[in-house]
Parts: C-alpha cells; structure tokens; sequence
C-alpha cells in the first residue's frame, strides 16, 4: 500500500506545537476535520478511542516515530495524516525516547487488512534512515507530500 | 549474544495468528517484548518474508493477518524456553482479546 493513497494532504502538520501525547493526538485529528477527512461531530468520539487504544500499550514503537491509531465507523477508507515536531513529544514510547514523526490512521472496522498493509508500508519506509532524516528536515505539507511519494515510488537512498 | 551458533540446535513451531486483527501493533509490541527477554536468536516467518521476533519494526513488516500460519525458529542458550514462552503468547492470543472486547472502537 502506498504512503499517498491514505495521507491526506490537507492535513499534515509540519510544525506541530504539541507537546503532551494527548495534545499531539488532538492537534492531528482537528487536523483531519478540518481537511474534511472526518466531521466535527466525530472529532471527540475518534480522539478518545485514539487515547483509549494509548492507555493500552504506547504506539510509540521507538526511533522517534509514533503510530497513534483506531477504528472508527465513521470513516469509508483507511486516512491518515502525518505531523512532526521539532523539539519531541513524550509519547511513553518502548525506547523512552520522545516522538519527532507520527501517523495517525483512522480506519474503518470492516477493513482490517488495510489497516496491517498500512501498519507495513510505514514500517518499512521509516526504518529508512534517509526517508527520516529527510521527513525531519521538511517544512511544508507539500515538502511531506512530495517526499512521500518519492518512498512510495523507491526514489529514496 | 552469549550462544555459540555450531553448537545449538534450532528449535521450531508452527504457531497461528489468532488475533481478530492479525499482528498489528499490540501484539508486535508485546511479542518483540517478550522475546527481548531470552538471550536466544528468535525468527519468526511468513512465507518468505523473515523477522527478528525482537523487532517490532520487523514484525510488522510481516503484515500477517488473521489467521496467518506462521514459522517460530528459536536458537540459542534458552531455547526451548522462548519457544514455550512464545508459542504460549500465540496461543493465548497475547491476551488482546480481552482488552480489545472491552474497547470496541479503540482496537488494536
């Protein structure tokens, strides 16, 4: 599966001002209402079944990256925006360390092999030191985006 | 690493996803847990694709499903003991099924 065909565009967050995992969680799923990926009506309801699914196990599975998620009935198809924060959230992750790159995914409960196949692409394009270092430096949403799709594409050291 | 590899014996079990979900994040974080826990080398396969069941990274790279038959390969010094410990956790579901059904739209 590749990376653009669940990131929206409209709502990554390059600069994220976070700094708590909540905080982190609430800036991206407002993110998502607000490029229309989800309502308001059920930005509340896909927040607290993201930080239910947290008090479970950290998604923060190490080497500053976080993969923040749920199911929710609300959504069609599998979306997901991405956020990066300069100075690092502390998400509880398995290393200790703070998050610098999170993906949040919303899918739809009836498709949980879309929800693995994504788990599996971003897996694989983060353990990329090149793609992170270079996720890292972008500045823009459309810097995110276009580096995304040269992983999708393997244009990537 | 402390195991010497002419000298062991390698030690394997067919073990199955049960998860409702397949081997998402929870169960890849538990899994690489435990098997950070014993000193012995632990390969977990899907087919062709190959993970060091220490690895969260590498095990989700399985993408296996629900249902998935996958191959645990343990060896070194505690290796029959990881095989036990692992095998159990697949059989146990890693015991998601429990906190998954009580948060329904949480998963995973």
């Amino acid at each position: 599966m590749k990376l653009c065909e669940f990131v929206a565009a409209e709502a990554v967050i390059p600069d994220l001002q976070a700094d708590s995992k909540e905080a982190a969680i609430r800036a991206m799923v407002a993110s998502l209402a607000k490029a229309g990926c989800i309502t308001p009506q059920d930005e509340e309801g896909i927040v607290s079944a993201i930080l239910k699914r947290e008090e479970l196990g950290s998604t923060g599975i190490g080497n500053g990256v976080a993969v923040p998620h749920t199911k929710h009935p609300s959504v069609e198809k599998l979306i997901a925006t991405v956020a990066l924060s300069r100075h690092g959230v502390d998400f509880a992750s398995l290393d200790g360390e703070p998050v610098y790159i999170l993906f949040l995914l919303v899918s739809p409960p009836s498709r949980p092999g879309d929800h693995l196949r994504a788990l599996e692409s971003i897996s694989r394009h983060l353990r990329n030191q090149s793609f992170c270092k270079f996720l890292r430096q972008s500045t823009t949403a459309a810097a995110v985006m276009e580096l995304l799709k040269e992983a999708d594409n393997n244009e990537l050291p | 690493m402390s195991w010497i590899m002419a000298e062991s014996q390698v030690y394997r079990r067919r073990v199955i996803v049960k998860a409702e979900h397949g081997l998402h994040i929870r169960p890849c974080t538990l899994l690489a847990q435990a098997a950070t826990k014993f000193d012995s080398r632990i390969r977990l396969g899907n087919g062709a694709k190959q993970a060091n069941a220490k690895s969260v990274w590498d095990l989700l790279e399985l993408a296996a499903g629900p249902g998935a038959e996958l191959d645990l390969e343990v060896d070194g010094p505690d290796a029959p003991d990881a095989l036990e410990h692992l095998a159990a956790l697949f059989d146990s579901d890693f015991g998601v099924s429990a906190s998954v059904s009580t948060t329904p739209s949480g998963d995973s």
